[in-house]
């Protein structure tokens, strides 16, 4: 219970406006932000982004502390990137050289760049996953698949499925926890050896959880079977998505994010102003 | 009635059939306990009588509908079926998910589904809960939140397969005495395929299977006069028949009728103090 928690656990409960959007609009806008990311051509265009990226986390009524820890697991890859970026790209004026690395004018600007798309796009999923519990996303992803049924896509089972994902993670990590103390108690160390080792005693582990997964499974549907569930027959839904005034202005304030940032590509080649 | 003929049903990995021309007639209305050992079969009844297996030969009838491929949505109307694991059963990732499940198949209309869901969780004590999600019950909150799924449908018989067996010996009991009290509201009928001794002392009826066949049957008061076949069949008897069993051990002289263990202590008084 406590392990799903950390996984799906990046929803933080609260009253905020952002938190009371509709889900489908909130997971759009995020899609979308990033799409927008890759527009932006220059620093005013970053600024923006980063001025409405802190509306956002104003809105959401959430400590910043909760967005830093959404950056922190990804430090050392962000680290890595931006000195790759730094090293290897070339233009612009030369500071310092050695061999085929070099750190130039062209190498900072990149890196800046990296640096702010990688926070910039982070903290979105953040402000997206924090602000919406995980059954609400997996609604409005059912939503988006929608159009898919024209295609033969099961969305229908698909929405089923995953469901029982979200239901069984937490059921399935304290079955791990399980198997593992009761693997431990018969002296197996979890902890020690080198990697080829410990890859090995996963074994004894793996094999009890993934035959136990499959005893769950055929009686889950047993039971599914026997309160009517037929994979191929129509179901009524009882967690329906409603559309407020509110969804209405976010998406009204999201085409004008869109608009400003786009005339920030325009100022940028000189064609306004 | 439930009306069963000459069932009979082999699983296509076993040599042996596990229900062999079974003919049976189970009241409605009634609470029926099936007991056994494992493997006489008891748990392949209940998956019979819910359509969830198909027969090698024989007929069910539930008063007039005939368990059958073409009446399976109506048979799951009417049948509620609680299982033994409460983990493997609860489909949704909340409560009120998971109770929504089952009127989400039989298509209710979702200006109904709030409503009902509330009604059937009031109806077990789970009201508080209906956001929970399931890692934060114990397991006999699940199974009372598994028997409101089946409410929210209204059917008219309820079968449990060792539903209580999973659970410590507090929630057996509350969930019995739940049981008790919905069915005399709601005048449903009980099938309870078991191996708890109290949940035998509660039904009106009982057949005993044995190796696939029925080894005895009757009105649970009539079957409880001789507590001795039973024992011979090495079932668990109610404590008040055990006791019996004992004292007739002894050369005590015990009355041949059946006593439930309310009678048993004011028996027992009475021989005291005479």
């Amino acid at each position: 219970m406590g392990n799903a928690k950390v996984i799906l656990g990046a929803y933080v409960p609260g009253s905020s406006w952002l938190h009371h959007l509709d889900p489908r609009v909130k997971l759009f806008s995020c899609f979308w932000y990033v799409v927008i990311v890759f527009l932006a051509s220059n620093w005013l265009g970053y600024l923006w982004l980063f001025i409405v990226l802190g509306a956002l986390i104003a809105l959401s009524r959430l400590p910043l502390k909760l967005y830093w820890r959404g950056i922190k697991p990804l430090f050392w890859i962000i680290l890595f990137t931006v000195a790759i970026q730094l090293l290897f790209s070339s233009g612009g004026h030369v500071y310092w050289q050695w061999g085929w690395l070099a750190i130039t004018s062209g190498g900072f600007y990149q890196s800046a760049i990296i640096l702010a798309r990688f926070i910039l796009i982070i903290t979105i999923s953040t402000v997206l996953t924090a602000t919406t519990p995980t059954l609400q996303l997996a609604a409005a992803m059912e939503a988006f698949m929608k159009p898919l049924r024209y295609l033969h896509v099961p969305v229908n089972q698909i929405a089923v499925m995953l469901m029982i994902v979200l239901r069984f993670i937490p059921t399935i990590m304290d079955e791990t926890t399980k198997v593992m103390n009761a693997q431990k108690s018969r002296g197996v160390n979890f902890d020690e050896g080198s990697l080829i080792e410990r890859a090995r005693r996963l074994e004894p582990l793996l094999i009890p959880l993934f035959v136990g997964s499959f005893k769950r499974a055929e009686e889950l549907a047993t039971a599914m079977e026997a309160r009517g569930y037929d994979p191929d027959a129509p179901r009524t839904k009882y967690r329906v998505l409603h559309w407020h005034r509110n969804d209405t202005l976010a998406m009204i304030g999201l085409t004008l994010a869109t608009i400003i940032l786009l005339a920030t590509r325009l100022m940028s080649a000189g064609m306004l102003f | 009635m439930i009306d069963i003929q000459h069932l009979s049903f082999k699983y296509p990995d076993r040599t042996q059939a596990a229900l062999n021309d079974v003919t049976l007639q189970l009241p409605m209305k009634k609470w029926t306990a099936v007991i056994g050992h494992n493997g006489s079969g008891k748990s392949t009844l209940a998956r019979l009588i819910d359509g969830l297996l198909i027969p090698s030969s024989g007929t069910i009838k539930i008063d007039e509908l005939l368990v059958d491929e073409k009446n399976l949505q109506q048979l799951r109307q009417q049948i509620g079926l609680v299982f033994q694991n409460p983990d493997n059963q609860f489909v949704g990732t909340t409560v009120a998910d998971d109770v929504a499940f089952g009127l989400e198949n039989h298509q209710i209309p979702h200006d109904q589904m709030q409503a009902r869901i509330d009604e059937s969780l009031k109806a077990v004590g789970m009201q508080d809960f209906a956001d929970s999600e399931p890692a934060m019950l114990s397991g006999g909150q699940k199974q009372r939140v598994a028997l409101a799924g089946i409410l929210a449908i209204g059917p008219r018989v309820i079968i449990l397969d060792e539903a209580t067996s999973m659970l410590d010996p507090k929630g057996r009991h509350d969930l019995l005495k739940l049981l008790k009290k919905l069915i005399a509201e709601r005048d449903m009928t009980v099938i309870s395929i078991t191996h708890d001794p109290v949940e035998l002392s509660l039904s009106d009826y009982t057949v005993v299977l044995d190796h696939g066949k029925v080894a005895m049957q009757g009105e649970t008061t009539t079957l409880l006069q001789d507590p001795a076949k039973l024992a011979d069949l090495h079932l668990a008897l109610p404590f008040a028949q055990q006791l019996q069993l004992l004292l007739k051990k002894r050369g005590i002289n015990v009355p041949a009728q059946y006593l439930d263990s309310e009678r048993m202590v004011e028996w027992l008084c009475q021989q005291l103090n005479s």
